[in-house]
């Protein structure tokens, strides 16, 4: 897991990516991640990329006004790019595995600390291959920079065009 | 009618395992076994690689104990090279090293043992897990979390990624320490120690409400492995390896990672892919021993900081000898993990720390070599023979849960035997066999690189291949 200094704003920004970047398009997440480190406009934003969610990001989301969570989606269409809004899973999960899904994240971080991010989204990108290697498909490739402008665009508090559904839960792979 | 109940996969463990009892006609085990039923290769497809590869690729057998592999397998590289590595160079891996121990003990006593000693084994699953303790004592759960937090913290600091870093590497390591990260890594120690006397002090009074499992959980008289210092203080990276008794008497002594083939042989069973280490001259499975958290305490004279030594010395009154009951590897966890945040702040301490030489260079200049560290399940040990070219034409992995692999077996059978009784399978007996297994941590995916997902079924099938019971879970 990599993380970027956390610059003090009043409104603090927070994007979490996950994936694999052995997999194939499962290190999309990963690349997108990079490439708003490099934007100087997302400087406040504190990046951590990281191979899953891990129930420790709660103490991330606890102090967080805007969070993103960015993956791979096996579900969607290959380079389609997914932004939902989230919202905290109803219940929490009967199992702990290695990863955690954002909303149940999300429930352990209120239940933890009886508080949430005012804004929670997450921004998927359909993958292709998930084979052994670490260069992406074309279609994934060429996704990277609308899904930056898609988080530039939720940071910039300017969402509202990219909201295409409402659900509770992130695609499932 | 005699019947054999299988638990697959065990919840709340890293990796895949699988409990397989036997009873007799009149429903009491007789037979368990704990195994694991997929494996990965590591010893194999290395094979060709050039050595300084291997810290690299054997970090990826496990994303919790990453460092320990890389330890142990740069040590081993540079015994090939002949080299020894920088002081600093040594310090700041003993950081990553104890920085990782926090981490890893974190997660299984927090996160996978607690829901067991918080809310009563007999509790829903569906509560009687992390999110349950972040419910009933959310300040336990969110002291889990900030430990797991600041082992990785500061694992990522020193070496930039908190799994998988690419930092340790034959000879040393990849850049040193600045000061400015230094300070961040020790602003978090308070915080730290404040979380593990909080679980401490919490444990120590809970402790006593489960004397049953105390009693019964791998609760028998074994030898013990770990490594020590020349004064008998507790050591994970270096130092050497003692084996003692059930009496706490030295076996073995002073025991150097070359040696390790010399008094140690591996048994392989028919239904698991982890091997049984054994000591050679008791044979297996007499030779059989434990090693982990419970292990190092019962070895070691002394912690050498002062605030777990404090715990030590209660910790070795729970015994008039060393400690027996597997149960203990619950408190020897949370001691081992404040001696860590002690060493870690002692180690930044001191100057020499920071120096900037923390790389020595050198080609292959023997054949063969090995190294060991103790990783946060036990001692791990790797062992690699080269060509003249350096290039990889033998390894040989000596996993910590592996060296545990008797010591469960034995345990799941007692549990099974003292807590399941009659036909009847029910979650409460059957999360107590799985407890068992949790006390001493496996990291399956280290012991048999394991992986994948299975579906939740527990079968209770007679001789015949009828199923007469069955539980399903998740």
């Amino acid at each position: 897991m990599t993380s970027t200094p956390h610059a003090a704003m009043n409104h603090r920004k927070l994007l979490l990516a996950c994936g694999n970047p052995l997999r194939g398009d499962d290190g999309v997440g990963w690349k997108i991640a990079e490439a708003l480190e490099l934007d100087p406009a997302s400087a406040s934003v504190k990046v951590i990329i990281t191979q899953q969610f891990t129930p420790e990001l709660a103490e991330d989301l606890r102090d967080a006004d805007t969070v993103v969570f960015v993956d791979a989606s096996a579900t969607t269409a290959a380079g389609e790019v997914t932004v939902v809004e989230l919202n905290p899973a109803e219940a929490m999960p009967r199992m702990l595995t290695h990863h955690m899904p954002p909303d149940s994240l999300l429930k352990l971080t209120q239940e933890l600390y009886g508080k949430l991010p005012q804004r929670a989204f997450a921004v998927v990108v359909g993958g292709e291959s998930f084979e052994l290697g670490e260069t992406l498909t074309e279609a994934v490739q060429a996704a990277i920079p609308k899904a930056v402008a898609a988080l530039q665009d939720i940071f910039a508090e300017s969402y509202r065009s990219y909201l295409l559904c409402r659900t509770e839960q992130m695609p499932k792979r | 009618m005699s019947q054999t109940i299988v638990i697959d996969p065990v919840t709340r463990l890293e990796g895949h395992g699988k409990i397989t009892l036997k009873t007799d006609d009149q429903g009491n085990v007789q037979e368990a076994f704990f195994s694991v039923t997929q494996v990965r290769g590591f010893e194999k497809f290395n094979q060709g690689r050039p050595f300084y590869e291997m810290p690299s690729l054997m970090a990826r057998i496990c994303g919790i104990c990453p460092v320990s592999h890389l330890l142990a397998s740069a040590k081993a590289c540079e015994a090939i090279m002949a080299v020894e590595i920088p002081y600093a160079a040594a310090q700041l891996r003993r950081i990553a090293n104890l920085a990782q121990t926090i981490q890893s003990h974190a997660l299984s006593f927090f996160y996978l043992s607690s829901p067991d000693l918080l809310l009563g084994m007999d509790a829903d699953p569906a509560v009687r897990n992390i999110f349950g303790v972040a419910k009933a004592k959310p300040e336990l759960a969110m002291g889990g979390v900030a430990l797991r937090r600041f082992g990785q913290r500061v694992i990522e600091l020193m070496a930039k990624k908190r799994i998988h870093p690419g930092w340790i590497i034959p000879g040393g390591v990849t850049e040193p320490l600045d000061a400015a990260k230094r300070d961040e890594i020790l602003a978090m120690i308070p915080e730290a120690y404040a979380n593990v006397q909080y679980a401490l002090n919490w444990y120590k009074q809970i402790a006593g409400n489960f004397q049953k499992e105390i009693d019964n959980f791998a609760n028998f008289p074994s030898m013990f492995l770990g490594l020590v210092n020349e004064d008998e203080s507790v050591e994970f990276t270096d130092g050497s390896l003692r084996l003692i008794d059930a009496a706490g008497n030295i076996v073995l002594d002073k025991v150097t990672a070359d040696q390790f083939d010399t008094h140690f042989g591996e048994a392989v069973e028919p239904y698991s892919y982890m091997k049984f280490p054994f000591y050679k001259p008791l044979g297996y499975p007499g030779g059989s021993y434990r090693v982990g958290p419970l292990a190092r305490l019962n070895i070691a004279r002394t912690m050498g900081t002062p605030l777990a030594d404090k715990e030590l010395v209660e910790f070795k009154q729970l015994a008039d000898g060393p400690v027996l009951g597997s149960f203990h590897y619950h408190h020897a966890r949370l001691i081992d993990i404040l001696y860590g945040i002690e060493m870690i702040e002692r180690i930044l301490d001191d100057k020499d720390t920071m120096d900037t030489h923390v790389r020595a260079t050198a080609g292959v200049n023997r054949l063969e070599g090995a190294g060991v560290s103790e990783a946060p399940r036990g001692t791990l040990m790797h062992h690699y023979k080269v060509d003249q070219d350096g290039k990889m034409e033998w390894a040989n992995l000596v996993i910590a849960t592996g060296q545990n692999n008797n010591a469960m077996n034995r345990g799941v059978l007692y549990a099974a035997q003292r807590f399941m009784k009659g036909a009847k399978l029910n979650e409460g007996m059957l999360n107590r066999v799985e407890a068992v297994i949790r006390t001493f941590d496996p990291c399956l995916s280290c012991s048999t690189h394991a992986f994948g997902q299975m579906p939740l079924s527990i079968e209770l099938v007679a001789p015949s291949g009828d199923v007469l019971d069955e539980i399903h879970r998740g």
